[in-house]
This record gives C-alpha cells, structure tokens and sequence, in this order.
C-alpha cells in the first residue's frame, strides 16, 4: 500500500506493507538516522520520532497511522552545517558517546521545549524518563537541555 | 512487522467500521493507538481497521460528565484541562506516573479497555472511577465498564466498537487515591489500588469504591471492604481495620513476578497508603 505523509517537512509517498512499524518504514527508506528496535516495545525510546509534534517510539507506531500526518526525524531539526541548538548544546556539553539514544532523546527535548520554552530541570527529567541511555549518563543530557535553553532564548532576542 | 496483516484500511465513519469488522470477523482487528497489536503480533490477524478518521481523538465535558474518545491517549489526557480538574489534579498526576511519556502518547483509552489485561493501570484506575463506555453496535449504547468486565470482551468487540469513555464529574466531596507498586516507573504494577470515597459533613463515609489490581488477576472491587468503611469517619483504628480486611479478602496468586504472599502483603500497604491519603485532605 501507498502511505503518504510529511516526513521532515517534505511530502514523501512510500511503499508500505500493511503490518510494519514506521520504524520499518523509515529504515527501509533509507532513514538510518532512526536508531532503535531493540526493545520493540517503545521502552528504550531510541527509535522516537515526533509525530505531529508528540514525541512517540516509532517501533510502535504501526506504518499505516502516519498517513496524512507529519513525522520529524533527527535529521529534520538540524544538520551539520545548521545544527538546532540542542543538537549543538549536546556535543557542547559531552552528553553524547556512542550516540545511539541521542536522536531519540534529542527529539523529546524538541517537544519539552517547543511545549514548555522555560522547563525545570524536575520537567526534563520527566522527559527523559522514556529513555535509556548506558554510556554518557544523564547529568550531562540535563546540562546539555538547560544550555539549549539558553541558547534558544538568545536566538529568540537576536 | 505482523506478517500475515495484507490490509489496512481507512473507514470514514463509526457504521463502515462495524461493517467492516463484522465482514472480516476474526482475521481483522481495530487500530485505536495500535500498540497492542505491534507488541503482540498476533498472526490471526490479516486486516487492520484504523479508526483515525473518526474524530475520537478528544476530551469534553458537559454539566455531569467528561467524555473522552476512545484514540485519545493517555499523554493527551495528562495535558487536559478538563481531567486537571478532578480530584484538584490528583487523576492528572496517576496518569503521568503510567509507564513512560512517550509510550503515554501511544496509549489510547480505547484499546487499553478493549484488550482490558489484568495489569492494565488504566482499567484499574476507570473501574475505581466507575466509568461507563459508549459502545457502538449500529446505535450507541452506554454500559458501565464493571458490566463491560464481566462479558466475554474478545467475541462482543467482533460485532461493536469503543467509541468513549465517560467519567462522573465527582463534586468536592469525593475523594480519590491511586497506587501503583512497580519494580520500576515504567513498568506494570505488580499490585495496583485505587480508591474513591465521598464524604458527609461529619466526614463520615457515604459512598465507597476500592479496587485491587495486578493480583495478578484483574481489578476487581472489594466490596466487603467498601461495606466496611461505610459510616465510618477514617481514625487509625479504621484504617488498620480496612488494611487486615483487605489483606484477609484479596484474591491473588503467585506468577514469575512476584509471590501471592507478597502481594497479599502489598495490598495492606497500599491500603493504609491510599487512606491515609484520602485523610489528609477532607
């Protein structure tokens, strides 16, 4: 079947079978910067993506639900040469080793803050609690957010 | 990936949906959040019916009642205004306690009743509420949840869907407390209690509603402990009454998580915890 739906701001129409996950569907489409599928429960959160916004583990998502939807993937908040400021704010702050869960972390902190601009460091914590994370450790993710914060509010006065 | 799914179809109202179901019996199944179906694969299944097009992604509320559709999920229910509120928040905080937010988002109402698993917070924590469900058969009909327990859930949704889920109002002279004991905030409990009780001036019990889940089987009322804490004002005397009842008259059972006498043990605790709760406030 045919699924049709936002993916990074950009209308993409992909083959799709009627029982995959749309983590299935991205991987298969070359959207390797999707990491996960270990747990295949939406425990671990490394395969998140934002889904209208609402940040959801894509391993549970079936593929067929995003049809006329809009899904964001790490690689639609930033890149290299214009990196959203917590993708910056995390490799500023040593909040990334091997960097497996980081995509994933990084767009539930997208959503915490695009809901919340001014989250205490109780509400990040919150937030991160969908994700494990078993090299870096979570002081320096917090770290790494509040710096994000404060990048985003000099962004926003300049 | 559930191998054996080779349709996924799109209905555009509540009627196509049933017609659909019904048509495609027990190979098809209906996609509230669909999180079930990816955890369990179940290879009967070969034809998906999302109900995404029906509007039942939605909290409302009218004099009596909150109506909440059946997609709505339980991140959306967090962030409600309408749920914040009950019981001045308290509902609101037991929904952001339930396994981990970005799982909260896929959640919905609706398939955590249809499949209605014995360790399901969320039935637990409706049945406490004593919800009722908007069933749809060709007509609407509502059923309290309790009742919705009792029938043989997997045949009566081959032939109606969940349309919502509707929760008193309760005026300030309810009060609610819900528990959950986890091996970890994510998980599912390994005994869950809920309570709801309202209160006369002289802050004697009028009405009561205690729930126990995860025994490991599913949430059942304790209605002797409920008898119990009728007219009764909650001394200590009544709570550590209530607390040996309800560890005397639970039912529950050893499985490879934890043990019937542990639970039996839990299910004091959480007793004088949730009583307790309730003291402090009225």
């Amino acid at each position: 079947m045919k699924i049709k739906f936002k993916l990074n701001g950009e209308y993409v129409e992909f083959d799709a079978y009627p029982g995959e996950s749309l983590f299935e569907l991205l991987r298969r489409n070359g959207h390797t910067e999707v990491k996960g599928n270990n747990c295949k429960t939406g425990e671990c959160g490394a395969c998140t993506v934002l889904l209208d916004g609402v940040p959801v583990p894509s391993c549970t998502i079936l593929a067929g639900r995003v049809k006329d939807r809009s899904v964001i993937t790490i690689k639609g908040i930033g890149d290299m040469e214009k990196p959203h400021p917590l993708q910056k704010s995390f490799v500023e702050e040593g909040a990334v080793q091997c960097g497996y869960c980081i995509p994933g972390i990084i767009l539930s902190m997208k959503a915490l803050l695009d809901e919340n601009p001014d989250p205490t460091r109780e509400d990040i914590k919150k937030a991160l609690s969908g994700h494990l994370c078993r090299c870096t450790g979570y002081v320096q993710q917090i770290e790494a957010v509040e710096k994000a914060i404060k990048l985003l509010k000099e962004e926003e006065n300049v | 990936m559930l191998k054996n799914v080779k349709e996924y179809l799109y209905p555009e109202s509540l009627n196509e949906a049933l017609d659909l179901l019904k048509k495609k019996g027990k190979s098809a199944r209906v996609v509230g959040g669909g999180l079930d179906i990816i955890w369990r694969s179940p290879k009967s299944v070969e034809c998906l019916i999302d109900l995404e097009n029906l509007g039942l992604s939605y909290i409302e509320e009218d004099e009596k009642r909150i109506k909440i559709g059946a997609k709505t999920t339980i991140g959306e229910a967090q962030k409600s205004l309408v749920v914040g509120k009950l019981f001045k928040g308290k509902l609101t905080k037991v929904f952001s306690e339930i396994a981990t937010p970005i799982i909260r988002n896929v959640i919905s109402f609706g398939g955590s009743v249809a499949r209605n698993y014995p360790w399901s917070d969320i039935t637990a924590i409706l049945l406490t509420l004593d919800a009722s469900l908007v069933i749809f058969t060709g007509e609407e009909k509502e059923m309290k949840l309790s009742e919705f327990m009792r029938v043989e859930i997997e045949e009566f949704l081959d032939e109606a869907i969940i349309k919502e889920v509707r929760i008193d109002k309760f005026d300030p002279s309810y009060h609610f407390s819900y528990i959950r004991f986890t091996r970890t905030s994510a998980d599912i409990p390994l005994l869950d209690e809920g309570m709801l009780l309202k209160f006369d001036k002289e802050k004697k019990v009028e009405d009561a509603i205690v729930v126990i889940g995860a025994r490991p089987f599913g949430p059942i009322r304790m209605e002797d402990v409920e008898d119990f804490l009728l007219g009764k004002t909650l001394t200590d005397e009544v709570i550590g009454k209530a607390k040996e009842l309800v560890m005397e008259t639970v039912k529950v059972a050893d499985d490879m998580r934890i043990s019937g006498d542990y639970r039996r043990e839990l299910s004091g605790v959480l007793t004088n915890r949730n009583l307790m709760s309730i003291r402090e406030e009225i």
